[in-house]
């Protein structure tokens, strides 16, 4: 190997390993000095604990507050106003004026 | 994703073998057989969980439903019930969540995210234990508080507001200290010994195959990529060690982000091997996720919140998406329509998941995504800890938790995130935050559907220069989008044929049986590995390149801002002046 690559590769690997110091460093020293002393953040972080959220889920399978929310909302409608449930005239106008959007928007779109 | 050399773009005619040459027929027979087995092993228990729940309900109906003034103690201890009830609970589905398990969580000793002994889950056993007790005995007491409140209020037939109040005030309380002792059990139940090096390599032998036989019948070689998957796979643990690790993921940096960050780390300092390019797939994994992802989007779920729902999610985002994209055309002037398109998608829909549909279904370059991707990333951590900080500073007492739940589940990108906020705000924030979120989620398909067609008819043929005929548009349109689509169709129709049958038999086979027992376990792997592979493939330069004068950013900024300003007025004219009746039921 060239002793210009053999350089190179040694910067390389040199370059991960300060990476890798340095993620350490935010996962034990400033990260967590920041959960403590970044005000809202602090308590944000001791929900997380508590409920065991994982924040860094990105769709809400991931989520198991996802179906205690549906559970819990989906029947407090359905309790006290089954009327405003399901398919009702106003959902399916939401629904309508969505797609309308959607169908106008895109052909009005510029393609140039 | 694509480079332009991969783009395909004037392709005359249609070919049968297409089908099985064309990674996106690919990704369809592969998603499919992870759809298919999901239902073949869960589906057949189908009978057996409708007894149960048929079971839970003749216990617990009559009581549960006694008066509509409140939800009573019989009523929530009815949803508990049903919501215990899971197809996932079957052996089968406890051995392949065991199988495609990620690392465990861990603190400061990353071995613990691969093994843990039988001394130290007891001592995590014996602190969780007397943590429950305490929880358990918190509980315990609310609930006898909650039931005596109640039967007060229904020797008074359910008539006096005041004592409802005060019934609905203990009921509360009740729901608050037992959702901290299912915590505190669940974690205790967790304490168990651990050791994942054996199912880990395993399941990377698994994937391997089953990417290699299409790889394979596409006509490359089964030996390389066999090879060169395991350096794939390899990073992709790494990835979720990092994933896993507690501060990250108390700054809610999430796999993709150190996907796409170890990715670019090797392809940047020591430089991708070449050995391991036959296995740097990333449209092959990405789109067979993306098919997978297609059956978790369940149209019925869109009614959870009712038409209020229904407008903060359904009727802004287009119009975000949609304005967003004008200025970046005719404004900002972004040079990549694809990226303008992939940055309004994650920003205006739901971050990454959407980016990568997006971005997909357009053919956008791997930068595009990787820039898309970061810049929802930044933004969902610095969103997730400033808007609870403005809600609870500035908003009205008693709109907290309602619009500032909905604005937070609108406009905060990733689900996980906004749940963390939303908790911090309330229960009630929480579940308004995380079902309008869930609502936005199932406008992924429909926005890739339409950026497909989009890119197909309008984009591509202004690129060639050529009109786009029908059959045209069928050579050129990105028929994974067909799977991720029929997925959703399909199972759409089966969780609302399930739920005709005996309420909560949908979520029982689908949400917790096919989804959360078999596609969601695959998909977060196949998601991470084609991250991995951006990651690989992507150099700084050409990045930057794409970053040129900071446009994107300017695009973010501001299409977040028009997101933020209209989804919370939105929110408000349709939870406090259209529907209040409904907002009442919160």
């Amino acid at each position: 190997m060239e002793p210009e690559k053999i350089h190179s590769r040694k910067k390389g690997w040199l370059i991960i390993g300060l990476t890798f110091f340095c993620l350490w460093g935010f996962a034990t020293v400033v990260g967590p000095w920041g959960e403590k002393h970044i005000p809202v953040f602090n308590q944000i972080v001791e929900v997380i604990k508590t409920r065991n959220i994982d924040s860094g889920a990105y769709f809400y399978t991931e989520i198991e507050a996802s179906y205690s929310a549906e559970r819990e909302l989906q029947g407090g409608i359905k309790l006290q106003t089954p009327d405003d449930f399901g398919f009702t005239p106003s959902f399916i106008l939401g629904i309508v004026i969505s797609l309308t959007i959607l169908i106008v928007g895109f052909k009005t779109l510029p393609s140039d | 994703m694509a480079d332009n050399t991969e783009i395909v773009r004037d392709v005359g005619k249609w070919e049968w073998s297409e089908m099985w040459k064309k990674e996106d027929w690919w990704a369809i027979w592969l998603g499919f057989f992870i759809l298919i087995a999901g239902m073949v092993i869960y589906f057949p228990h189908a009978g057996e969980l409708k007894s149960k729940l048929q079971a839970v309900e003749a216990q617990y109906s009559r009581e549960a439903n006694r008066t509509d003034a409140f939800k009573t103690v019989a009523w929530y201890q009815l949803s508990d019930a049903k919501s215990k009830v899971k197809a996932t609970s079957t052996p089968a589905g406890k051995w392949l969540k065991t199988f495609s398990a990620k690392t465990k969580g861990w603190a400061a000793n990353p071995v613990e995210a691969f093994y843990l002994s039988q001394e130290k889950a007891d001592a995590r056993k014996a602190k969780a234990m007397e943590k429950y007790d305490a929880a358990k005995a918190v509980s315990d007491q609310a609930l006898a508080a909650a039931l005596a409140a109640e039967k007060i209020a229904e020797a008074e037939g359910f008539q006096s507001a005041a004592l409802n109040a005060k019934a609905k005030q203990a009921i509360q309380d009740w729901r608050n200290a037992h959702l901290k002792t299912g915590k505190a059990k669940s974690k205790m139940d967790a304490a168990k010994p651990y050791n994942r090096v054996g199912w880990l390599i395993f399941l990377g032998i698994c994937f391997a195959v089953f990417f290699g036989v299409g790889m394979k019948i596409m006509g490359n070689s089964f030996k390389e990529f066999m090879i060169a998957f395991g350096f794939i796979f390899a990073i992709s643990v790494l990835t979720h060690l990092a994933a896993s690790q507690a501060t990250m993921k108390h700054y809610g940096i999430g796999y993709a982000a150190w996907a796409i960050f170890f990715g670019m780390l090797i392809s940047n300092t020591v430089g991708t091997p070449k050995w391991v390019m036959p296995a740097v797939q990333t449209e092959f994994y990405i789109k067979t996720g993306l098919v997978l992802l297609g059956a978790k989007i369940l149209f019925e779920k869109i009614i959870t919140i009712g038409t209020a729902g229904i407008f903060v999610a359904w009727v802004v985002t287009p119009i975000v998406w949609l304005v967003t994209y004008w200025v970046g055309q005719k404004i900002i002037k972004i040079p990549s329509k694809r990226l303008n398109a992939t940055i309004c998608s994650d920003m205006s829909v739901c971050g990454v998941s959407a980016a990568i549909a997006t971005a997909s279904a357009c053919k956008a370059k791997k930068e595009e995504l990787t820039l898309a991707v970061g810049l929802s990333l930044v933004f969902t951590s610095i969103m997730m800890i400033l808007m609870p900080a403005v809600i609870h500073g500035f908003f009205p007492a008693d709109k907290v938790e309602i619009l500032g739940g909905a604005w937070m589940g609108g406009t905060i990108d990733a689900t996980g995130a906004v749940a963390a906020a939303g908790a911090f705000l309330g229960e009630k924030a929480l579940n308004v935050a995380a079902t309008i979120k869930m609502i936005q989620n199932v406008l992924i398909g429909v926005m890739a559907f339409c950026v497909a067609v989009y890119f197909t008819t309008k984009v591509e043929a202004e690129e060639t220069g050529n009109k786009v005929g029908v059959m045209e548009i069928w050579y050129r349109f990105p028929k994974f989008v067909l799977g991720f689509m029929a997925a959703s169709v399909i199972f759409s129709m089966i969780y609302s044929s399930f739920n005709s049958q005996i309420s909560g038999l949908g979520s029982t086979m689908i949400d917790q049986g096919a989804i959360k027992g078999m596609s969601d376990l695959f998909r977060g792997w196949f998601f991470t590995l084609s991250f991995v592979s951006i990651g690989l493939a992507t150099n700084f330069r050409e990045l930057k390149e794409h970053f040129s004068g900071g446009k994107p950013l300017i695009l973010y900024v501001f299409g977040q801002s028009f997101n933020l300003c209209l989804t919370l007025t939105m929110a408000y004219i349709v939870f406090y002046l259209i529907f209040p009746k409904l907002t009442a039921t919160i």
